[in-house]
């Protein structure tokens, strides 16, 4: 392994799925912080600096494409990649990401997709990154 | 009206014929001078040889020629033909309204008057068209035109609206019942993981996650499917008669399983004789179910009051509890699939949203309805009507078996 425990921040609004994303990565090596609300998020990414920036889409008052926008708008926060983690179709989800200029999405559910992109977007390229690129950006 | 002004988009001259008054070519011009001055109402006649039109005169024209000096010696014993316009326009009853007026129109400004001859298939004589009436017409149809497509937009608005409100229920649907199973997916695979560790507390605490989520998945996934069922019409009453009283306290009993871990009081005011209806008990214990749940849910502390109170021909059960009550504006929304108030998107209550829906819906299905009451910071009563007996003729009524053909 490679990573030397790079740090992934996982927001979300429901306990199950934090846990499971963070036992799940925490298994690959990762940092895993998790954090059960769309607010207090840009204060968050600046005091801990994560690599990677996990973000639910259906939370209470603040969709997390919308925050994911917000974050991004903010320049202390801006350089850090932010990736959809969603339960929602996976149409919508590169749409929004595409929206918002976001380095991506990851669908909810497959849990090898899960570990090849986080491992993608980290940079740790376990594949040819064009082919890889092309798949993860496909939008029909 | 509405199919008459869908036809007059393009309809044809020969239906708006205002006159057939017509001369024999041979009369003199002071014979046809008497008829006019007959019927003041007469303005023109067709010039009639053989049954074919070869001209017009209408009475200013025929005026002006007698009425200057000399003009009843001059002209008085003349055949008509002499004096009447010799190439009126004609056009064919086919013609088409908006053509024939372009081309009444397109005439030099001399020739130029209200009357324009019209003739059947073989060229006979058929009557006269009103330059002016057709124009009103024409206004009419332009206006009723406009009307339709005023009425045919809005219908598109609201279709394009019903598409919109099935998308997104679509996508409602897909994520809650995905969500849950992307956790299962997980939660297996944390198990899996667990076990080959060799950590079984680890893999059991998983386990129990595992069931309650596939618990909730069930949960959603038959409200889906009752719904589906009640927008189709497939969704089956099995009536009978039973106690009413008795399922509220069966209800009000589970209720205070829900409230446990708070400070939540859970009381029943029912009459203390059997309240007898004929209904589907299940289904009405599946309405109370869903209230008494909204109610546990929203009630942090104080009580949930259950009443059943009864006339001769109908039953009610009230729902109050003095949890956080339902703003004025967000009254109407709670009824609609996926509504929860917020976007769901930003929802922040756990549930489909699908509760409610399917609640009034089965109450209506049952002959009843379901009804809100409530106050922001007091509490809401959800309260239901019933018929105590199955009406014969009811529009919602099925059998038993639910052989229903309506769709």
């Amino acid at each position: 392994m490679t990573h030397q425990r790079r740090k992934i921040l996982v927001i979300d609004d429901n306990a199950d799925h934090l846990y499971v994303a963070r036992e799940l990565l925490s298994q690959e090596g990762y940092e895993v912080l998790t954090h059960q609300s769309p607010f207090g998020v840009t204060g968050l990414i600046q005091a801990a600096e994560p690599d990677l920036v996990l973000m639910d889409v259906n939370m209470p008052t603040l969709p997390g494409d919308d925050l994911a926008a917000f974050v991004r708008a903010d320049e202390r926060t801006r350089d850090v990649p932010i990736v959809l983690y969603s339960s929602n179709d996976e149409r919508s989800l590169s749409l929004a990401a595409a929206r918002h200029r976001l380095a991506g999405y990851i669908c909810k559910g497959d849990v090898t997709e899960l570990r090849m992109k986080v491992s993608f977007f980290l940079g740790d390229h376990v594949t040819d990154g064009s082919t890889f690129r092309r798949r993860l950006y496909a939008i029909e | 009206m509405r199919t008459a002004a869908e036809k007059d988009v393009d309809v044809s001259v020969g239906a708006l014929i205002v006159s057939d008054a017509r001369v024999s070519s041979h009369l003199s011009v002071r014979e046809v001078a008497e008829q006019f001055f007959a019927d003041a109402d007469l303005e023109a006649m067709a010039v009639v040889d053989a049954g074919r039109p070869v001209g017009l005169i209408t009475r200013t024209k025929l005026l002006f020629k007698l009425f200057r000096r000399f003009g009843f010696e001059l002209f008085g014993k003349h055949q008509i033909r002499n004096i009447a316009d010799a190439t009126p326009l004609i056009v064919g009853e086919g013609e088409r309204l908006d053509v024939v007026i372009d081309r009444a129109l397109e005439r030099d400004p001399q020739d130029i008057y209200d009357e324009i001859i019209v003739t059947g298939d073989g060229g006979g004589y058929r009557g006269l068209l009103s330059v002016k009436h057709l124009v009103i017409q024409q206004g009419n149809t332009l206006a009723q035109t406009m009307l339709q497509r005023e009425i045919a937009s809005e219908r598109a608005r609201e279709l394009e609206q019903a598409q919109a409100m099935r998308s997104q229920f679509m996508a409602h649907v897909t994520h809650e019942l995905r969500s849950p199973v992307n956790v299962i997916i997980g939660l297996s695979e944390l198990t899996r993981i667990a076990l080959e560790k060799g950590a079984p507390d680890q893999a059991r605490d998983r386990l129990a996650s595992i069931i309650s989520n596939a618990t909730d998945l069930r949960t959603i996934v038959t409200n889906v499917l009752d719904l589906s069922k009640l927008e189709a019409n497939k969704m089956t009453v099995a009536r009978r008669s039973f106690d009413l009283a008795e399922t509220v306290r069966d209800v009000a009993e589970a209720t205070r399983v829900l409230v446990r871990a708070k400070t939540v009081s859970v009381n029943v005011a029912a009459p203390s004789e059997p309240v007898v209806i004929e209904s589907d008990p299940v289904k009405i214990r599946q309405i109370l179910l869903n209230l008494a749940s909204n109610a546990a849910k929203f009630t942090e502390a104080g009580s949930i009051h259950f009443a059943v109170i009864t006339t001769r021909s109908s039953a009610s059960i009230s729902v109050s509890d003095s949890g956080i009550g339902i703003r004025k504006e967000h009254l109407d929304k709670l009824f609609l699939a996926f509504s929860q108030i917020e976007d769901a998107k930003t929802k922040r209550h756990e549930g489909t949203g699908l509760g409610l829906l399917i609640a009034r819906s089965m109450a209506r299905l049952l002959g009843g309805d379901l009804d809100v009451a409530s106050t922001i910071g007091k509490g809401s009563t959800f309260t239901i009507t019933l018929p105590r007996a199955a009406e014969q003729e009811g529009a919602n009524e099925k059998s038993e078996e639910g052989h229903d053909h309506r769709r």
